[in-house]
């Protein structure tokens, strides 16, 4: 794979009111490897990620956000941080209206992705939280976007289900998609991550391979690491005015 | 993907969102007995047709709305609100939009004309005056005077679906959105009612009634039954303007499905923008002072 950037942050602000939640924030994210965010509760993730999809537009004047990948159908899949899906419709039937919107999306297909091939004929209220999220995970992936944006994936998830979702990510990955994911699952995000974004007050403040920042911060982990890296005190910063 | 077939998914999926609930089942079903029950209590069904859409006219009036507010004030909020995936798929806000309208505007006419269609089977069946299929005079009752009357019914219906879709895609919480759907159920049921009272209420005031009630929804449709149903049959009219009435619910379903779509255009709009433009709004909106 080469460093060539699929997706190009340059300089974004996204501000709420009189909070600034994003400044001046500028991310490449290259091309086939799995790059994951981390940072406090806050810090401004689940909006660059919002961002990056064109959930939200960024403030006007300065800053772009750039696709630069293959011209496709869906170039990024998105799972967001609270997706929802439809009761009375089956995993598979769910999947299904969203290939409608492209074309060769099987849904077989897409839940043997995610080890979901069993639940298929199961509605999506009759799931668990887990089996949910990995239904959202293989909805993010409908279409082979060359990009798969995933907001917290294993959030509120079992540690075996966790494992599983990020092993999911992994996947993505081989057959040659580029993953940015948001994630405080860090012991994860060290195993399966090429390259990790640290954000801290909407900027980021710390970029490298989980090796990279170990080395830098002298730790034996990545957790320790960022530990080090960031303000270790345990007071939630407020963004903005108050 | 071709654009129909993307619409045809969007527009298939509410109505079978409708179908799979049961909730929508029983509102039918209750509408039958309501409906069935305002006429077998009255004389209307020995009448015919005609004077069974006059005594249901004026619960129409509050029937449909409610049936049309509740069909379709939740259609872009809580576990039907997935406008942040569908963003990623080639699917336009205008598709989204015209599909959720269409799918839900085919339910209501299924739970609206289920009902009416019983009341229709009622009257067939209720020994009294003859009925002729054909209008060809003033003053006869005719089961297609009673298909226009369920057709203007049907069409008031998806009118005021459209202004309950508007506040579904304004409100992002079910609740804020209750709260407008009440707002808009009460505007339609009271408040052209009260625009004209309230024009009529000034001595020396000329104000031209069938115009005013071209203005708003609910007695656009009452005026278009009177003038095209009941008019026709007791060569009484003059009531209304139906060419006006027609534009003034246009107009208002126009008002629904843009106001749908910028509404939901707008959900990705960057935050400051849509702050700088409420605070604008609130500094012209006119205050209160002590």
């Amino acid at each position: 794979m080469t460093d060539r950037p699929i997706l190009e942050v340059d300089d974004v602000s996204v501000s709420f009111g009189p909070v600034e939640v994003l400044s001046e924030l500028s991310l490449s994210i290259p091309e086939g490897k799995v790059i994951a965010v981390v940072g406090p509760n806050g810090s401004g993730k689940t909006t660059l990620i919002r961002t990056v999809v064109g959930d939200v537009r960024p403030d006007v004047g300065v800053g772009s956000v750039t696709y630069q990948g293959p011209s496709v159908p869906r170039p990024i899949g998105y799972l967001p941080q609270d997706a929802t899906f439809r009761s009375g419709f089956t995993a598979e039937e769910t999947l299904a209206f969203y290939g409608s919107f492209v074309d060769g999306a099987e849904p077989t297909e897409l839940l043997e992705r995610v080890g979901l091939e069993d639940a298929a004929d199961r509605r999506v209220e009759a799931l668990s939280g887990g089996m949910r999220q990995l239904l959202a995970v293989a909805q993010a992936t409908v279409g082979d976007p060359p990009l798969v944006v995933l907001d917290e994936p294993a959030s509120g998830l079992d540690p075996m289900m966790s494992t599983h979702v990020f092993e999911t990510v992994a996947a993505m990955a081989e057959r040659g998609a580029t993953v940015l994911v948001s994630s405080h699952e860090i012991d994860l995000v060290e195993e399966y991550a090429d390259d990790v974004a640290v954000i801290a007050s909407g900027e980021i403040v710390e970029r490298g391979s989980p090796r990279a920042l170990r080395q830098q911060a002298d730790a034996p982990t990545l957790r320790e690491a960022l530990m080090t890296l960031s303000d270790s005190s345990r007071r939630v910063t407020v963004v903005g005015e108050t | 993907m071709s654009r129909a077939a993307a619409f045809v998914a969007i527009a298939r999926r509410e109505l079978d969102t409708i179908v799979r609930t049961r909730s929508y089942l029983a509102l039918t079903v209750g509408l039958a007995v309501i409906l069935s029950g305002i006429v077998t209590g009255s004389d209307a069904l020995q009448g015919g047709y005609v004077p069974t859409a006059v005594d249901l006219l004026l619960p129409l009036e509050l029937l449909v709305p409610t049936v049309s507010v509740v069909l379709g004030y939740r259609a872009f909020t809580g576990e039907n609100d997935d406008l942040s995936i569908l963003r990623t798929y080639p699917v336009s806000t205008v598709l989204l939009t015209v599909g959720v309208f269409v799918g839900r505007a085919i339910a209501l006419v299924v739970i609206l004309g289920v009902p009416l269609a019983t009341v229709a089977v009622l009257v067939a069946v209720t020994p009294g005056v003859e009925s002729a299929v054909f209008v060809t005079h003033s003053g006869v009752d005719s089961p297609a005077l009673f298909v226009r009357f369920a057709t203007l019914t049907v069409v008031f219906g998806v009118v005021v679906l459209s202004l309950a879709l508007a506040v579904a895609a304004l409100a992002r919480r079910s609740r804020t959105a209750l709260a407008l759907a009440l707002l808009v159920f009460l505007g339609v049921v009271a408040g052209g009612d009260l625009l004209v009272l309230s024009r009529l209420g000034g001595p020396g005031t000329t104000v031209d009634l069938a115009s005013l009630m071209a203005v708003s929804p609910n007695s656009a449709y009452r005026g278009l039954v009177f003038e095209t149903v009941i008019g026709v049959a007791t060569a009484d009219s003059g009531f209304a303007n139906p060419a006006l009435n027609v534009v003034g619910l246009a107009g208002w379903l126009a008002v629904g499905l843009l106001t749908t779509g910028i509404a939901l255009a707008a959900r990705s709009w960057n935050p400051q923008f849509v702050a700088t433009w409420k605070a604008w709004l609130r500094n012209r909106l006119p205050t209160t002072e002590n």
